[in-house]
Order: structure tokens, then C-alpha cells, then sequence
């Protein structure tokens, strides 16, 4: 008995905290596939089915199967408490990454709201019905989801409020949290680019944060021994070379591939710049065609691709998709051409004038911003749907500076070291 | 004329099926193919639950030949009605599951045992959706699980995370 006692110990002690990168899970899942493969027929074969099983008799292949069905949240504050067999399987690291994998992402929106300052406001896009309107799924998100920057397999970096040079990253399905030294830049998070980036290398994830290019990007590793930021210098080597106007250009957030290739927008009309976080290094990806107004683009992460919306005029845009990083070959995917129909409106919006702001339904439906008057409170908003190859004006009423943010719940944890450690910092919402 | 295969429970019920109703299910194909299933393809599941597979394998293959004779005009629209037809009949096949929880099981074991993931994956789906949100002394009681964590244990998993900060 005290055997079995320690031996679930142990294994709880092992499980605790890791870090998977999709190497690792490939591991696990050639294991997994082995095991199922080799055994799955071995189970219940030796056992007739009678009848009056329960869901004790259930081998684990099957009990694991029900178990990856289950949210993040669901999973953590319930299910686990179960039994200590459930518990096993649901701390397991083949069984977080599983679950990973066959989550969908749910997309937050993050509203401003006017008052107090800066206070924002979160619902989660739940589904859309009949394409022109959406349900939002009022479901309570933790308050601190208000100051998302970027969510990454179930990872979130969020700003402190309070203590303005502060992030976070948290998991909001099972509370683990980290807090970020001071970035070395001193930046208070107003008009720079972050996001939360895997190295598949290393299994590391990687904060990245972009104040000003003269600076230098800054990349914090989680569960790195230091804890310290690293800098590495900009895309450009001399400020000559900068394409935007320095006073102007503000760093935005990157759209970020995989978790691995990240892709900034410079005002160029030649080059956007990217960096495989694996390597460090920069590169310029040449834009694709050879039309004069090449700089009226849109980068967007359609299902792990970077696609470019390019408005060729008022009645055409094109998209082209990335296929290759490293050969830099973009492929035309199709155009959206004005005679496609729209729905509750008579006229058609000015092409120029949309910007793609976020695709859903694995990447079926592309939303786009339709820029209006400076004092309109709302923005407007038009969906594309790629297989029906119709525009459509959705009802949404959305308040600007809206953000759109893919996140997927996980089980995920990093580094146990990286608890937080100084407790006079805390996050008040 | 279509082959028809014989199963036999293993309460020795006889069930004449199609072969391309029972095909789906890799293990019984592959015995075909095999050359094993001579006459009667002996199976261990009950009558009873080889009733509710057959049940699910001919709605599936009902689905699919529909599909092949559409021609494209008016598809999209028949789409839709089948979908609802579909969504209509599992309504109807899961809430008889829900009601008998010791079929729901055996199900899930033939599911695994005679290999069809569709239904697997249903069935899981099922059990989740039955389960979730509700509390572990709920869920025990829902399915005779008896709490194995003593006090300590259970309090070392609660402390295992928590926000340390606050939310």
C-alpha cells in the first residue's frame, strides 16, 4: 500500500511541470500510436462484452479518449479530482499535448471601454450563425484576460495594469503564471509588438517584445537559468536603411506563424521582415507581384500560413499565401473580385478600405475591418466566405481599437522555477 | 446483390448483415480479407450491443450512398436536410445511450474492440458532454467510482496551482 503511495508521488512529482514542444510530442505520439497499434485489440479481446460494464472496465486508451473531449478549465478544476487514475492520465504529458491538439482555438474579442481608462473588455466569439452574425458566449473569462497581448497554446502574456512595465504569462485554465522581469528597453507597453513564441529547437518558449527597431528586439526565454531579457539588434543595420518614417512608425504586434516565424509589416512596398525564432535571424520576405501599390497589404495567420491580402484596386484584392520560409515562394490563392455578393447593404465598400483583420472556421471565413468616418463609435465589419465566394456585411457592432485574438485552452506548464518570486508584485484588475 | 456476411453474438444470436454496412469496421474487414470469415463471423459482443453498432454502421452507410448517387444541382440544400436528418437520429441514438449507461459502456468497448473510430469518437463525445461541468462527487456517483485520494492527496493537487497572484 505505502509502495503504491510513493510510487504515485513520484509520478505526480515528475508530471508536474514540463514544457512540450511538438518534437517531444511527436515522441509521444509514435508511442502512443506504438502502444495502441500493439495492444489495442489485446484489451478487450481477452474479455467478452456481456454487458453491465462500467466506466471502470474502460481500458485506458478509451478513458483517455473521453478525457481529451473535456475543456481546459473543466479538466483542472474538476475531472482531475476524480480518482487518482483519471488524475494520471490527465497530468500525463502525451495527454496535455493530445488535448492541445484537438482543441479548437476560440477567438477572444477585446473591446475598449471608455472608462475607467484603458479598461477592456473580453467576450469570446463562440460561433457564427448563418455567416452575418455572431454569438457571443458571455461565459466569464478571468478579468485579467482584459490586458491579453498574445496567447500561444493556452499561454497568455498579459500587461499589469499597476505596475506598467510588468507581464505576465499566464495559463487561464490552470492558473500557472509567471512574471517577467522589467524589459532592459524600460517600455511601458503602449504602441510596441509582443507575442509568445515556441522554439521547436529547444523546446523554449520565447517572449518576444519590439519597442523600436534602434533598440534592438528583446527576447525573453522561459525557465531560462538567468532570468534575464536578451537583446539582438534590429532588422536594419544602418537607420538609413528603415523604410517608415522613424517619428511615425509604431512596432506592432507580429503575425506569428507556428509560434515559430514571426512576420512584421515595415511600410515597405518591396519587403516585409521575419525572424525563424529557432535561429534569431533576420530576414526581409520580398512582397509578392510587381504592382506599384504594393504596400496596400494585410498580413494574416490563415491555419498556420502567412497570408498577404493585397488590395489590387477598389473591386479586387488578391491573397497570396506563403508556402516557403526559407525560399521565400508565395503562391496566389485566389481573388476576391467585387462582383462576389453582399448581403444588407447596397453598395459594395470600397476594397481599399477593408482591412483583413482575422479568419474563423479553419480559416473558411475572413473578416474584415471596413475603415469608416473618424467619428463613428463602431467600426463596421464584413465577412468573406471563401467557398461560397460571398462578401457579407455582418451586424456585429464593434467598438474600435478592437482586438481579435485566437487563443486555445490548455492543460500547459513551464518551468516551476519560474513561479513568481517576488510577491509585492501583484496584478490588480 | 449485395454479399451479406452472418455475425453471431456471443450469446449466440445470428445478425445478417451487408458487407458494406459491416466493412467499416477494420476488424471485421479485415478478417474478410484474411479469408477467416467462412460462414459465421463469431464476435464477442451481446446481442443486445451488436444491435446498437449495426444500428450506427447502417445509418452511416445509408449517409455515404446518398451521397454518391447527388449530382450537384440542388446538393448544397439536400446537404442541409441531411445534416438535420443526421443531427435528428444521433439526438435520438444518444439519448437512448444516456438512459442506459451499462449499453453506453459496452458500446464504447465494442466501438474500440471491433475498430470503428466514428463511433468511438461519438461515443466519447457523448460521456463528455454527460460529465461536463459537473462536480467530482457528481461524477463518482454517476458511475460508481469510489474516491481513492486520501485528504492529503487531494489538498497536494489543489496546491499543485493556484494563481499566485491575485486574479
Amino acid at each position: 500500500m505505502e509502495d503504491e503511495q510513493n510510487s504515485w508521488l513520484d509520478f505526480r512529482q515528475e508530471n508536474m511541470f514540463q514544457i512540450l514542444t511538438p518534437y517531444e510530442e511527436r515522441d509521444i505520439y509514435d508511442k502512443l500510436a506504438e502502444k495502441q497499434r500493439g495492444g489495442k485489440f489485446h484489451v478487450t479481446k481477452s474479455k467478452t462484452i456481456v454487458g453491465k460494464s462500467s466506466v471502470t472496465d474502460l481500458p485506458d486508451e478509451i478513458l483517455f479518449q473521453i478525457l481529451t473531449k473535456f475543456p481546459a478549465e473543466d479538466l483542472h478544476d474538476n475531472i482531475r479530482f476524480v480518482c487518482k487514475r483519471w488524475h494520471k492520465l490527465i497530468s500525463s504529458g502525451c495527454f496535455i499535448s493530445q488535448h492541445m491538439q484537438q482543441n479548437k482555438s476560440q477567438l477572444l474579442i477585446v473591446t475598449p471601454v471608455l472608462l475607467p481608462c484603458e479598461n477592456r473588455q473580453v467576450k469570446q466569439l463562440e460561433k457564427h450563425v448563418k455567416a452575418l452574425d455572431f454569438n457571443l458566449n458571455t461565459a466569464p473569462i478571468p478579468r485579467m484576460a482584459q490586458q491579453i497581448l498574445s496567447s500561444f497554446n493556452g499561454l497568455i502574456l498579459i500587461h499589469d495594469r499597476e505596475h506598467r512595465r510588468q507581464l505576465h504569462v499566464v495559463n487561464l485554465a490552470n492558473k500557472f503564471s509567471v512574471t517577467l522581469p522589467s524589459c532592459p528597453s524600460a517600455c511601458e507597453h503602449v504602441g510596441c509588438g509582443t507575442a509568445i513564441t515556441l522554439d521547436p529547437s529547444t523546446s523554449e518558449y520565447k517572449i518576444v517584445h519590439m519597442f523600436a527597431d534602434g533598440f534592438g528586439l528583446e527576447i525573453f526565454t522561459l525557465g531560462c537559468p538567468d532570468k534575464a531579457w536578451k537583446r539582438i539588434r534590429g532588422p536594419f543595420r544602418v537607420p538609413e536603411e528603415r523604410p517608415f518614417n522613424v517619428e511615425k512608425f509604431r512596432w506592432e504586434n507580429p503575425v506569428c506563424i507556428n509560434g515559430q516565424f514571426l512576420h512584421w509589416s515595415v511600410g515597405s512596398d518591396e519587403y516585409i521582415v521575419s525572424m525563424n525564432i529557432s535561429n534569431e535571424k533576420w530576414r526581409r520576405i520580398h512582397l509578392p507581384g510587381n504592382d506599384r501599390y504594393r504596400y496596400r497589404y494585410d498580413l494574416l495567420d490563415i491555419e498556420g500560413n502567412l497570408a498577404l491580402f493585397y488590395k489590387v484596386s477598389n473591386t479586387q484584392i488578391d491573397v497570396w499565401v506563403l508556402e516557403d520560409y526559407e525560399k521565400q515562394g508565395w503562391i496566389q490563392r485566389y481573388s476576391i473580385m467585387s462582383e462576389s455578393r453582399i448581403h444588407g447593404t447596397r453598395s459594395l465598400p470600397e476594397f481599399r478600405k477593408l482591412h483583413a483583420v482575422t479568419a474563423l472556421e479553419d480559416g473558411h471565413l475572413i473578416m474584415f475591418r471596413h475603415q469608416r468616418g473618424k467619428h463613428d463609435l463602431n467600426d463596421c465589419y464584413c465577412l468573406y466566405d471563401i467557398k461560397q465566394r460571398e462578401l457579407k456585411r455582418s451586424r456585429m457592432k464593434i467598438k474600435r481599437k478592437t482586438k481579435f485574438i485566437h487563443h486555445k485552452s490548455s492543460l500547459l506548464v513551464c518551468s516551476r522555477n519560474e513561479k513568481l518570486a517576488d510577491k509585492d508584485l501583484k496584478v490588480t484588475v | 446483390m449485395a454479399i451479406m456476411y452472418a455475425l453471431k453474438s456471443s450469446d449466440n444470436e445470428i445478425f445478417e448483415v451487408e458487407q458494406k454496412v459491416i466493412e467499416q469496421s477494420e476488424t471485421i474487414k479485415k478478417m474478410i480479407e484474411d479469408g477467416a470469415a467462412t460462414g459465421e463471423i463469431p464476435l464477442q459482443v451481446s446481442s443486445k450491443t451488436l444491435a446498437k453498432v449495426l444500428e450506427w454502421c447502417k445509418q452511416r452507410q445509408h449517409k455515404t450512398v446518398e451521397n454518391e448517387n447527388d449530382d450537384n444541382k440542388g446538393k448544397r440544400k439536400k446537404e442541409r436536410d441531411e445534416d438535420d436528418d443526421i443531427k435528428e437520429w444521433e439526438n435520438k441514438f444518444s439519448d437512448e445511450l444516456k438512459a442506459d449507461k451499462d449499453v453506453l459502456f459496452d458500446l464504447l468497448l465494442a466501438s474500440n474492440y471491433l475498430d470503428l473510430p466514428a463511433l468511438l469518437s461519438f461515443l466519447c463525445q457523448l460521456v463528455a458532454d454527460m460529465v461536463a461541468g459537473k462536480m467530482p462527487e457528481e461524477i463518482r456517483r454517476m458511475f460508481n467510482i469510489e474516491n481513492d485520494f486520501t485528504p492529503e492527496e487531494e489538498k497536494a493537487i489543489t496546491a499543485e496551482h493556484g494563481w499566485a497572484f491575485q486574479p
